[in-house]
């Protein structure tokens, strides 16, 4: 049960009879008046035992930034009118809109209630139970109860830098058609015959298919598909370290999404591996249409967890296939965390495939670094420089085994590792 | 040597160790008593040298200031009067003991309750005399004498009566409160002393003094309305000294009442009328069951808090704004330099073509080209020597920047 303000204001009304006649049996009578109105509105209050809740859309997906609705339909199975305040229970950072509904649902009907959820986090939001408050026919009183609706959001990441998707889509066909004419070396693959036109190559002329056919044909050759690209998300403690108020997982993240959508466009097969301990997420690219769906979708709900990455487990999960691949490891140039757990396992990656380690930098380090105005700044700019150094020397390490190593602030990563493995491409490196 | 005299002392020192141990601790403790004993009689010689300061209060029998009372009570001892001086009216009764031969005055009526006040009249019944010194304003209805405070309606010109401490002569001024007897208090052989006239035409006359007889209730009151006139700032204005010395020396002893707040407390006033209609009791409490019921009202929550899972937040730069607290706390301005030039010697060499490993000595002149300056400055920047303080730092950090920038623009 839950008393209404309506309930209060009734209760100090009892002034008026206290002031006709000061006594306190006055007090104690309207009391029992009070308790008896307020009993009775309770009894005639409509059971929400009686309204049963359905939520329609159970999984609901939605980009980060963006809003979507989720439904409730009350189904008043009594006879009484159901009338009262509503409330869709979801965590704080599901961004409830409203907080709370006021409803009325005659009997043997049913109302839907629309509540707005504009989430302010990536992840998966469970929601609460919905509660119902029923007032009774004064509105003094009311009968509450809660029950599990089941429903759930999946917030995805909001991958702002898929702006840059079409400019580097673009370098890519450009790549396809220059080597349409391109002759055979490394970085191209066979592609089919075809009849000699003049301005040809002639050192594209393939012979032994001319001798067969009587007339001139030449080999076309096309960039090399179907190359395997693994990309491993550190999810371990160095990446829940905020640059400018977001970990810098989300930017890693952003970076593996735009990588993914523009290897699936060049038809290379890429698998995207999360963990720190353990793996968190998985997705190989078997379906090419759905990949970039299933990555944001499965990485979603991956959080920085408070632990140290254990470079073995994502490592193996790299030579799980002899095959030679472009492994890109997208983990923050920790000097520590490098050289203690990063390094050890490189050389045997580097052994098969072509690595790149792609780092976020935070550019809170270049402001103190370059802030050299008073003597509290200029501790401050030696304690940066000292860090740069240090990554810079974890850079040359990494360097030195023969790893490409990108360090760029949150919103050039993406870009930057793109254009790497368009230069990559281009050099026929893959 | 020193070897064998260091032995020889260690070997001795264990033999009379404890004996010399335990007479040296003795003679501390005894040190640290004496201390102890001396500071406690010296700080008690100069509590009793210091005293207690001299009261404020107004016509307060040792007051010394402007409004106290001490002059006219040392002038009353002169005159070989013997004056007691108490805060309660039970002590006033009991220094007026039997009450012959003795006079109690009251003072500064502010603390005087309507109780005490009642109590002293019927304590001293046998008593020369009761004064009230400045009207008792707060009660003096309450003790059903028969007499009111009024607004004194002019300056008082004379005596106009023979009371044998007045002389025909007599002058007062500083008049606070125009005493007037009722008519009842008149017939019953109320005299009034300096008229101060009627605030009406149809009032009746107030007196800066009157005296009432003694009755069966209370011995002869005389109640003024000059305060002042007993003050050591006014007791020598007008005849007021000679009218206050006849009023209170008459007796040999003077028994001086200054009520204080431990008075007051015993002797609680028993006023007892209510500013409170009577719906005041039950209304609060209907008002505090509606503050109950509102708090029940808003405190219902609407089903449950939902729990947030709560993200990992740490800033990236965290560590190094630790770092830059290190620095600063060890002041290492030595380390601080070093890592300074050694950034921008490497970013310069960069710049101008060089290995970022390269030395300053091949360093210098190319940077010196490109920025166009003395090749001279630029080691003594690159390479100089450590600052001195804080703003050194500043400086060489700010000069480096600078150097930085000109070889970027140039």
């Amino acid at each position: 049960m839950a008393l209404t303000t309506r309930a209060a204001a009734l209760l100090l009304l009892g002034l008026v009879p206290v002031v006709l006649r000061p006594a306190g049996s006055t007090v104690w009578a309207w009391l029992l008046v009070w308790l008896v109105v307020v009993g009775a509105d309770l009894l005639l209050a409509a059971s929400p035992s009686q309204v049963r809740m359905t939520r329609e859309g159970e999984a609901l997906q939605v980009r980060l930034g963006e809003s979507v609705p989720t439904s409730l339909v009350l189904e008043n199975t009594s006879g009484r009118t159901a009338r009262g305040l509503v409330r869709d229970g979801w965590p704080p950072s599901a961004g409830t809109r409203p907080a709370r509904h006021r409803v009325s649902v005659p009997g043997h009907e049913r109302r839907r209630v629309t509540t707005t959820l504009v989430p302010t986090r990536r992840g998966d939001r469970v929601a609460d139970r919905v509660t119902l408050r029923l007032a009774g026919p004064l509105g003094v009183a009311a009968r509450q109860r809660s029950v599990e609706v089941p429903g759930r959001v999946r917030v995805l990441h909001a991958f702002p830098s898929r702006k840059h998707l079409p400019s580097r889509l673009a370098v890519l066909r450009e790549l396809d058609g220059r080597a349409a004419v391109r002759t055979r070396g490394q970085g191209t693959e066979f592609d089919s015959l075809r009849d000699y036109v003049d301005g040809d190559d002639v050192r594209s002329i393939d012979w032994r298919a001319t001798a067969r056919r009587r007339h001139l044909v030449v080999r076309t050759w096309q960039p090399e598909q179907h190359r395997r690209i693994v990309i491993v998300v550190d999810t371990g403690r160095t990446s829940a370290g905020r640059v400018d108020d977001a970990p810098r997982l989300d930017a890693a993240m952003d970076a593996a999404l735009l990588l993914t959508a523009l290897a699936g466009h060049a038809r290379d097969r890429v698998q995207v591996v999360a963990g720190d301990r353990r793996v968190h997420a998985r997705i190989t690219g078997a379906d090419r249409a759905t990949l970039l769906h299933d990555v944001i979708s499965t990485l979603a709900p991956v959080d920085p967890q408070v632990v140290e990455t254990d470079w073995g487990v994502l490592a193996s999960e790299v030579t799980r296939s002899t095959h030679r691949s472009l492994v890109v490891l997208l983990t923050p140039l920790e000097p520590a965390a490098v050289e203690e757990g990063l390094v050890p396992v490189l050389p045997a990656l580097v052994a098969h495939h072509r690595v790149v380690v792609a780092s976020v930098s935070d550019p809170a380090l270049e402001r103190m670094r370059t802030s050299r105005d008073g003597s509290e700044e200029v501790w401050g700019a030696v304690a940066a420089e000292r860090t740069t150094a240090l990554r810079r020397g974890a850079a040359d390490a990494l360097g030195r085994l023969g790893v490409d190593v990108l360090d760029a602030p949150p919103e050039d990563l993406p870009v930057r590792l793109a254009d790497h493995y368009l230069a990559l491409k281009r050099e026929g490196l893959l | 040597m020193t070897t064998t005299v260091a032995t020889s002392a260690t070997d001795a020192s264990p033999v009379s160790a404890s004996g010399v141990d335990g007479r040296r601790a003795l003679r501390r403790g005894r040190t640290v008593v004496l201390w102890v004993v001396a500071l406690v009689v010296g700080g008690a010689l100069i509590a009793v040298a210091a005293g207690s300061p001299p009261p404020e209060d107004y016509l307060h029998p040792d007051g010394t200031g402007q409004s106290g009372t001490r002059a006219l009570v040392e002038v009353l001892r002169e005159q070989g009067v013997d004056v007691d001086v108490v805060s309660t009216a039970q002590e006033a009764v009991d220094a007026a003991g039997d009450g012959r031969g003795a006079t109690v005055v009251v003072g500064n009526s502010d603390l005087l309750t309507d109780s005490a006040g009642r109590r002293l009249l019927e304590g001293t019944r046998r008593a020369d005399r009761v004064v009230l010194l400045d009207g008792a304003p707060g009660m003096l209805d309450a003790l059903g004498l028969g007499l009111t405070l009024g607004v004194p309606a002019k300056e008082p010109a004379a005596a106009d009566c023979s009371l044998p401490w007045v002389e025909g002569g007599d002058r007062v001024s500083r008049l606070s409160w125009s005493v007037v007897p009722s008519a009842a208090a008149r017939a019953s052989g109320a005299r009034g002393c300096f008229p101060t006239g009627s605030a009406g035409p149809d009032l009746p006359a107030g007196f800066a003094a009157v005296e009432l007889p003694a009755t069966s209730d209370h011995t002869v009151v005389t109640v003024l309305g000059i305060p002042d006139a007993a003050t050591n700032r006014f007791v020598t204005e007008a005849d007021h000294a000679g009218l206050v010395v006849r009023l209170l020396g008459g007796s040999p002893h003077l028994v001086w009442y200054h009520p204080d707040y431990e008075d007051a407390a015993a002797n609680p006033p028993t006023t007892d009328d209510s500013v409170w209609p009577e719906s005041v009791g039950p209304g609060l409490v209907v008002l505090a069951l509606a503050f109950v019921a509102f708090a029940l009202a808003r405190g219902r929550r609407l089903g449950r808090l939902v729990p947030e899972p709560l993200p990992v937040v740490v800033r990236a730069a965290e560590t190094t704004e630790s770092r830059a607290e290190l620095y600063r706390a060890a002041a290492d301005r030595h380390r601080a330099a070093a890592v300074l030039r050694r950034a921008s010697a490497a970013r310069l060499a960069t710049r101008v073509g060089l290995p970022p490993t390269a030395s300053v000595d091949a360093l210098a002149p190319a940077v010196a080209d490109a920025a166009g300056v003395p090749a001279v400055d630029v080691d003594l920047l690159l390479q100089g020597g450590v600052p001195a303080d804080d703003a050194g730092l500043v400086t060489l950090a700010q000069q480096l920047a600078h150097l930085e920038e000109k070889v970027r623009t140039s």
